[in-house]
Formats: structure tokens, sequence, C-alpha cells
């Protein structure tokens, strides 16, 4: 009795701070946040699986969510390894093989480089409102932070994830958490972001976290470094030529 | 009746031309018993072999019947060996997985002789020759005198109109030599046909009627002896 | 007395000899036979495994289903296979028809995550038409929606028994992701590798709901009375469905798996015709040697009227004799070989535990005699013997008689 009152009490006053606010507008400030005109970093990969760590590097140029250009650094044996986004496709380029091969269909399902990311993940490029109807159920805490409480579900059909949950920072209006659901109800992924920088007036996710709820004891951390954003960047980076050059 | 006119045979050995034969005019009349003698090199049985039509001159011509031999193909000289010419070789040459009988037989399948026919042919000639026990044995298992037995029945079974034997007698002793030489003489005598000879054995040339003697290619010596004798 | 029987007589002047040369000829011809019949079991098995678990005789798709193997769009799939199947129903000659989905799809343990070929699969229906069922060799057979049946290699690669949970992840036809947690209901043991690595079969109606299919399935299977004249039956089924959909036979569906083996026959009849060859050079040596020591013989004989003719004929007589010899003796090994293949087969298990193959089969081969093969084998061989015994014959007819009878 006493955690229903405590939740109703909740409930209340925050029904009472959100009138002012509704989901879709959250929403919205997280989609302008996130879309950024152009960037260019560098990044390592922390893929934990069940107790081993492997660590990969690579840069990354990006425009809008349209174009993404990404290079393998490190380790050697991934180095030269190539990906190119261009709308919904993938081309991934490996030097031994010489050639660029598209990633298409079933594949889009698989993990990328071994890490918690499928390609579906970086295919990802519309923005949030235009795919999902939007509820704010609440506000949490995490790690310290006021959250806004959003419940996603698809209003679209063709959507990877069917639904999904999103910690909002109150501050901040970017993301710290988010949940992917499958159609089913099956929780799928979790992302957290655990640190942000302002960068060319932006909010920046610098510490992404991604879990694979399917699998036990697997994470992986990407982890941003000279993040520049909203630059000139050639296009003949996001062209086949590139990837394939030698 | 064989003819030779000018006959030449010259061999090359190498890059040396080594004359066989220099200019043989000779005449044998069917039905004679005639001995080509001389010591090896002579040029005897390179005439015997022109005359057998298993050898071409050089030069001249060689006339059997009347038909110049050296003139015919391969074919043609392969069809009158068939037909007219019997062969008895100073080795025999039996074929030895075949019995008296089939060796016998095998210029009859030639001839395209029928089985009954030449059955009984085979037979009565292997009995002439003196052999009528004989004549399942392969020549493995007969003596050098009984295989030259059989190759004088092969070469007669056809009845052929010469017989041809390259020294005949080189490999048998004198006893056996002297059997199967009064042998041919009786078969010489009894089926008309000709005999001819190569050797160098003085026994044959005592049992012929008539010697030609070569030396070096040439006809040094042509004597028939009388009649009634040898 | 023929020439024949004067061949006959030579081939026993070295009775060892002929039976060397006859025993390699014999050699080459029963391996030729033994992959003959193995390669014909092998094909025999996988096609009772296709058409038993995977493709049943024929199979009804949406037109542009089928493209190529290994891909399972679900953008064209039969909408309504009720219809489908109501106006087939009827048609003489159709033992039974049950529907079936396939999806590419992903389970997990917890633990590790694996790529499968998902199947659903009609509950009341399956087991008519194909031997899921009778496969399945620990639990049961799929009992309801939340069931899933593995093969006994992936339940021992994720260490899965009965009664234990996995999750099945895909995407639906829209592409959204969708996720079940299933109990293993059984496992089975196919004997085909596709089935016993990499599928996970579960109910239809629960793969329509996982994929978002609504009634849709990717295709209707359809068992015959007639295994071996499907052509006409084909047609029928074809006319009936009409032209938006694809009707296939499962030989059509695996070409690519018998052009497989027809590369592999390929490669395995010339792996015998070397031993052939080799067999053959034996025949032309051994040929070859007894025309060198009868080379006075064949004086005599071409002195005697013998045309280069009847010394080919006697020649080629007596390298047919050994043909036949050795050819009869490898036809009788091959068929000893065959029979045991038969009766016991070979365990290849071992070799290929770790391998990846496509083939549709385990490896414990039976064999399959095809006797009209043998006849070919045998003819193949006394026709080889012959050939190669011209060779060296010709050197016994370019012998002129003199030279030859001087010859010592």
């Amino acid at each position: 009795m006493k955690i229903t009152g405590k939740f109703l009490v909740c409930t209340l006053i925050s029904t009472a701070i959100l009138s002012a606010q509704t989901g879709m507008e959250i929403l919205e400030k997280v989609d302008d946040n996130t879309v950024v005109t152009s960037s260019s970093y560098r990044a390592r990969m922390t893929i934990s699986l069940g107790g081993t760590i492997r660590e990969k590097e690579f840069t990354g140029y990006a425009v809008g969510k349209e174009f993404a250009y990404m290079e393998f650094t490190y380790p050697a044996r991934d180095k030269g390894t190539r990906f190119l986004k261009i709308g919904d496709e993938i081309w991934m380029y490996i030097p031994a093989v010489e050639r660029a091969t598209k990633i298409a269909g079933h594949m889009l399902r698989q993990s990328m480089m071994g890490s918690d990311f499928s390609y579906d993940d970086i295919v990802e490029n519309r923005r949030l409102i235009e795919l999902y109807d939007v509820e704010l159920i609440g506000t949490e805490e995490i790690d310290g932070k006021e959250c806004y409480v959003l419940q996603m579900m698809a209003k679209v059909t063709e959507v990877n994830y069917y639904s999904r949950k999103m910690w909002v920072d109150k501050n901040m209006y970017a993301a710290v958490k988010v949940e992917l659901y499958a159609k089913s109800g099956k929780l799928l992924k979790e992302v957290s972001i655990s640190d942000f920088k302002r960068i060319s007036g932006y909010t920046f996710p610098t510490e992404i976290k991604m879990i694979n709820k399917l699998r036990q004891n697997t994470y992986t951390e990407l982890t941003l470094e000279d993040v520049e954003l909203d630059i000139k960047i050639p296009d003949r980076i996001f062209t086949k030529a590139y990837l394939e050059r030698k | 009746m064989v003819e030779a006119i000018d006959l030449h045979k010259d061999y090359k050995i190498g890059k040396v031309l080594f004359p066989a034969l220099r200019g043989i005019d000779i005449k044998i009349e069917n039905g004679e018993f005639t001995a080509i003698a001389g010591p090896s090199g002579s040029g005897k049985t390179t005439l015997l072999n022109i005359i057998g039509c298993l050898d071409v001159p050089t030069k001249g011509k060689i006339l059997i019947d009347g038909t110049d031999i050296s003139e015919l193909g391969s074919k043609e000289k392969a069809e009158l060996r068939k037909n007219q010419i019997g062969f008895v070789f100073q080795t025999f040459n039996l074929i030895p997985v075949l019995t008296a009988y089939e060796n016998v037989e095998l210029p009859l399948i030639l001839l395209d002789m029928k089985t009954d026919k030449r059955e009984a042919k085979i037979v009565a000639l292997l009995e002439e020759v003196g052999l009528g026990e004989f004549i399942n044995r392969r020549p493995n298992e007969m003596s050098g005198g009984q295989q030259q037995r059989v190759a004088i029945a092969r070469a007669l079974v056809k009845d052929p109109s010469m017989v041809l034997a390259d020294e005949p007698t080189a490999n048998l002793d004198s006893t056996t030599a002297k059997e199967i030489l009064a042998l041919m003489q009786e078969l010489n005598a009894k089926h008309k046909t000709t005999f001819i000879f190569s050797t160098h054995d003085q026994l044959v040339m005592d049992y012929s009627r008539r010697t030609v003697n070569l030396r070096d290619g040439r006809i040094v010596e042509d004597k028939t002896k009388p009649r009634g004798q040898g | 007395m023929k020439i024949v029987n004067i061949a006959w007589r030579n081939i026993f002047r070295h009775t060892r000899r002929t039976i060397i040369t006859a025993a390699a000829i014999s050699v080459g011809l029963s391996s030729m036979i033994f992959m003959n019949t193995m390669m014909n079991g092998a094909d025999k098995m996988a096609s009772r495994n296709i058409i038993d678990f995977e493709t049943s005789h024929i199979e009804i798709f949406a037109e542009g289903y089928y493209r190529e193997e290994g891909v399972f769009p679900l953008d064209t799939i039969i909408e309504n296979p009720a219809s489908i199947t109501d106006k087939i129903r009827k048609i003489p000659g159709i033992k039974g028809i049950t529907p079936r989905v396939k999806f590419q799809a992903r389970i997990s343990d917890g633990i590790d995550e694996l790529p499968v070929l998902g199947m659903g699969v009609d509950i009341e229906n399956d087991n008519g038409i194909f031997r899921i069922g009778e496969s399945v060799v620990a639990g049961a057979f799929l009992q309801g929606e939340g069931d899933v049946l593995v093969g006994e290699n992936l339940a021992s690669d994720l260490g899965l028994d009965v009664g234990s949970y996995i999750t099945i992840i895909t995407k639906d036809r829209n592409g959204t992701y969708n996720a079940y947690d299933l109990t293993v209901s059984g496992i089975i043991n196919t004997g085909h590798p596709l089935f016993d690595r990499n599928m996970a079969i579960i109910a239809i109606t629960q793969a329509q709901d996982l994929l978002a299919l609504g009634q849709g399935v990717t295709e209707i299977c359809i068992r015959t009375n007639a295994e071996n004249k499907l052509e006409p039956l084909k047609e029928r089924i074809s006319q009936e469905v009409g032209s938006d959909y694809e009707v296939l036979t499962w030989k059509e569906m695996n070409a690519a798996i018998f052009e497989i083996s027809g590369f592999k026959r390929a490669g395995q009849f010339m792996i015998a015709l070397v031993v052939v060859i080799i067999a053959a050079v034996g025949i032309v040596n051994t040929m070859l040697m007894a025309v060198m020591e009868r080379i006075p013989e064949i004086g005599t004989l071409k002195a005697m009227g013998f045309s280069n003719k009847g010394i080919v004929k006697m020649f080629i007589y007596e390298g047919g004799m050994i043909g036949v010899f050795g050819s009869l003796l490898g036809c009788l090994f091959g068929l000893l070989i065959s029979l045991y293949l038969v009766h016991v087969g070979l365990d290849f298990s071992s070799v290929f535990e770790n391998m990846d193959i496509v083939y549709p089969m385990k490896f414990i081969i039976k064999g399959e005699i095809d006797y009209l093969n043998l006849l070919y084998v045998f003819l193949f061989g006394v026709f080889v013997s012959v050939l190669v015994t011209l060779w060296p014959v010709r050197r016994a007819t370019r012998l002129e008689a003199v030279d030859a009878l001087r010859h010592v």
C-alpha cells in the first residue's frame, strides 16, 4: 500500500510538471541535438565478451545522417577495413579482398566487427520523431541526473525496433539511456551514454555503451575523441572509389 | 620357270654400299632340285630371297613363269608367296604355340580352304613326311629333324610351284640332314615341285642334281649332274 | 583353327605377364566402378534427405520467391495458402500437402548467438509429408507455440537439452526486430546437415506471428505417389494455381547440388581414368614386348603370305583378350567392392566432422550399384585395350619380311 501511495504521488507531481511539455516536444529537442550537419572523430571501441576484452580503433566522418565513413586503424588485423554508409546501404572493404562488398538483407542483423552493434544500428538515419509515437511516462534519476522517461511505439512499419524506452537528461535534452525492444516486447539492447561534450553548440555523446541483452556478459563501449562538428568534409570520401582506394 | 637376267643387289650399310649380287643370269626349270652354294657373304641367301619375292633387286629382272616380279607391288608379291612359294628355313621357324598339324594348316587358312578338305590333306602330308604320330605335338616337343619335317610339310601343303629352302640342314646333325634331304628328293620326284636350296653344306650339294656356285655375288660355276646320279 | 585361336594361345605364352597386365586394367576399372557406386549412393542419400526433410517432391512458391539458394525473402510469399491448397487438393497423385515458412534468424541461449535457418511447420500435417517427427531422438515433436525443435549438432554446440530455453530473434517482413523465448521440446537427428546443425523448427503459426506474415507462408510442400514422374503432375499443379505462383520439383531446386555432384563425378572419373591410362600403358608395354620377341615369327608369317591386316588382327585379338580378361576381373572386383558398399557402407563422419559441407547428407555413405554403368565400364576397358594395342602393332606391320626373318 505504501509503495502504491508513493507511486501515485510521484505520478501526480510529475504530470503536473510535465503538462508544460509533451513527449513529442522532448523528442523533437533530442533529435535536434543529435542531428549535426557533419562530424569527424577518432573512436575507440572496447568489446567485452565473457570477460575477454578486445580493443579496436577507427576514424570516422559523417555528413548528416545520410553519409558516413569509417576506417579501422587498430589492431593490425583489422587495419584498413573500411565502411561506407550511403543512405541505408552499407559497403564494406577488406584489404585482403580488395573489393567492396555490399552488406544487405539478413547480413545487416549481424554484429559489426564482433561488437554489440549490428550494422542495422548504424544504418538507422531517420529522425525518431518520424518513426515513433511518443508518450512521456514519468521522470527518473539516472546517475544523479534528472531524466524524462519516454515510451516510444512505432507508428510506421519499417522500423528496426518496434518500441523504445528513452531516458532524456532534463538539462541537456540528450538521451542518456535507451532500451530497444522487439515487437514481442522482449528487450534486445540497451544503450547508455555516460559522457557528453559541448562542441560547437551541440551536446555530443562521447561515451556510448551498448549491451546486447540476448547474451550475457557482453557489452561494447565506444569512446569518441577529437570530435569536430559542422566542418567541411570533402564529398569524395563518401564514394565507392575512395572506399576501394589502394 | 625362274629366270634371272643381270640381277644386281646392293645393300647400304651405313654410308657404305655393299654389293651382294653383281649380275646374276640364271634359268631354273620347273621340277628342278637345285642348290645355290657358296660361302657366307657370297649372295646366295639374297638370291633366294629375291626369287622368293621377299626382296627386290637393285637392278635386273627376275621372271617367274614369264612374269617380272620386280614390277609387282607388295600385296601382289604376298599373293604370289601365298599361292606359289613354300619356304623352309634354317631355324625351322615354326609357330611355337601351334601343334605340328596347326602349323601345317596355317597356309591353308590363308587360302580359305574348307576345314574337312584341309584335314585330309594335312594328315596325309604329315604321314608322308613321317610324322603321323606327332601331329598334335608342339615344336618344343619335337627334335630338330622333326621340326624341319613339319616345316617341309608346311611348305608343300598348298601345292606350291616351288619350295625355297634357306640352309635347311645347317641346324641338323648329318644323319638327320641326310634323312631330310632324302625326304625332299622324294617329294620333288613325287610332287614335281621345284626345290631351290641355298647352302654351303657339301651334303646338300651331293643330293642336288644341279649346283650353282656363287662367289662375291657372281656365278662361278653351274654344273648339272647327268641323270641317274645323286 | 582360326587367327583368334592363335591369339588365344599367344596370351598364354607369358601367363604371368598377361595376368599382371590384366590385373592393372582390373584395378583401374574396379576403381571406376567403386567411385560410381559411391557417388550413386551419396546422390541417393542426398535425394532422400532433400525429399524427406527439405522440399518434399514438389513445392509451390509465390512467383519471384525462388531466386537463389540460401535466400529467403519475405516480400514475395504466398499470402493465402488455403486457397492454393483447396485448388490442388483434388488433383490425383497428390498424397499430402503442407505449408511451411522458412526464414533467416539467430538463436541465443543467453551466452552465445548463432545464425540459423528458422522453419515454421504445420504441427498437424508436416509429419504426413516429411519425416521430422520420426527423427526426434530426445523429447517430443512440437506440441504447440513456444516449442522449438533443434538438430543434434546445434544442440550440442549450444549445450541444449530437452527443456532448455532459447531466444529466437529475427526481423519481420517489415524489417522490425522480433524475438520469442522458446522451450526445446525435442532434439532431432535427420542425417541432413542443414537440419542437424543449422535449423530451428517452430510451429507455423508462431513463425507467421514472428515474421508478421498473417496467414502467409513461404512455400507449400507436396508429396506425391509418383516420385519418378513428377513433370506431368507439376504441369497440372502449375495450371491449377496460375502464373502468380511458381511450381518446382525437388530436382529443379537442387540442380546446383547435383551439378556439384556432377563435377565430383567428373573429377573422380578423371582419377580413375588416369589409373586406366596407367593400365593402358601396361598393355602397350606388354604388346610391344610381344611384337619385339616375335619379329622372326612375324617374318615367317609374312613370307607365307600373311597380309599386314592378318597380322594386325592377330595382335588386336591378343590385346583385346587381355582387355576382356582384365575388364571382367575389374568388373568382378568392382562388383564385390560395390556389394560391400551397399551392405556395409563407408564411414566418412570422422573426416568431415568439422567441415562445412553443403551436401545434404551424413557421411556414412551406402553404395548404389548401377549395373548399366558396369557394362559401360567393361566395354570401355575392352575398347581402350584394343585401341592402345594399335600402336605397338604398327611396328610389326612396318617390318619387311626379309628384315624380320634376318632378325634373331
